[in-house]
């Protein structure tokens, strides 16, 4: 028997199907063809602990509720993913899961967003300097203090000039690039529950 | 006060489950029920198998075991996992800490 549609036992078989449809329901933000793989290592898994018992119910609570072990690995698995691509979204999609994967995904959630949010404001201020030279930079103020910023009403001294704007471009995408490569490398474990947890039907 | 001891020994079991997994692995590659089988007879019932998963990722994504799919006679392809040399030197290291840590907490139970 390669799958648990090959089961004879009918209620052995709704037992496996309401199990896998919750794998296919927490894989769902990862490409297909990883939730594939992780899915046919869980059912792999099941049908081996099935052999060994004889018992649908008893085999699924060994593997245990998809809830506790899921989400981190999708995690994970977004996480290494947006690491390698460096692709917004894949970076998007990574931080709203690892928000999830509890208080330590939750605080890697809000550090990498306020970095990349800073990323972003660098840039957006070294493109804003080509329309706006006048008002943008890094001003030493009349009144005292520094600015950095973008004010058209700026009283000071621009100490960088037009070279803040390819600076502020490079540092955003730099911050970017060391915090894509740092968040994609990061694992973070939502802390399962001690002891085998029953199956709720 | 046994509900205390009975809570520790699970912490216990739960904290050292890298350690006993990468153990399971030196001794030969598994694969992931094989591997729960081996940690359920060390560990009891410390934490569900599919935990184990989670694991296993963060070990292949540190480099320290390498994973391949094998084609079974009979029953469904399974993914196995064996340690990388780097993995197995990662080991070889826990167990001079895990002796070491031992070996002093022996001192203070006697």
């Amino acid at each position: 028997m390669t799958r648990w549609t090959d089961l004879v036992d009918a209620g052995a078989r709704a037992t496996f199907a309401a199990y896998f449809a919750k794998v296919d329901r927490a894989l769902a933000a990862l490409p297909r063809s990883e939730a594939e793989e992780i899915k046919a290592e869980l059912e792999a898994h099941a049908l081996d602990a099935f052999a060994a018992s004889g018992e649908a119910t008893s085999a699924l609570s060994q593997l245990g509720d998809t809830d506790d072990f899921l989400p981190a690995l999708v995690a994970d698995r977004l996480r290494a993913r947006a690491g390698r691509t460096f692709n917004p979204g894949d970076i998007a999609a990574a931080l709203m899961r690892s928000a999830g994967a509890g208080i330590a995904g939750l605080a890697t959630t809000v550090a990498a967003g306020l970095g990349y949010a800073v990323a972003v404001i660098c840039v957006a201020l070294g493109i804003v300097k080509f329309f706006a030279p006048h008002g943008t930079g890094v001003y030493r103020l009349d009144a005292g203090g520094i600015f950095i910023g973008s004010d058209a009403n700026v009283q000071g001294v621009d100490l960088v000039g037009m070279w803040f704007s390819p600076l502020a471009i490079a540092v955003g995408v730099c911050l970017y690039v060391v915090l894509t490569w740092t968040f994609g490398r990061a694992t973070v474990r939502k802390r399962a529950p001690l002891g085998c947890r029953p199956m709720e039907d | 006060m046994d509900e205390t001891v009975r809570d520790w020994e699970r912490r216990w079991r739960k904290s050292v489950l890298p350690f006993a997994a990468l153990a399971a692995l030196r001794q030969g590659p598994k694969h992931g029920y094989a591997l729960a089988t081996a940690l359920r007879d060390l560990l009891g019932a410390a934490a569900p198998e599919g935990t184990l998963y989670p694991l296993l990722n963060g070990f292949e994504r540190e480099g320290l075991t390498i994973a391949e799919w094998a084609i079974q006679e009979a029953g469904p392809a399974r993914k196995t996992y064996a340690l990388t040399p780097k993995g197995e030197a990662v080991f070889d290291a826990a167990v001079k800490s895990w002796n070491g840590f031992s070996e002093s907490l022996g001192g203070l139970t006697q």
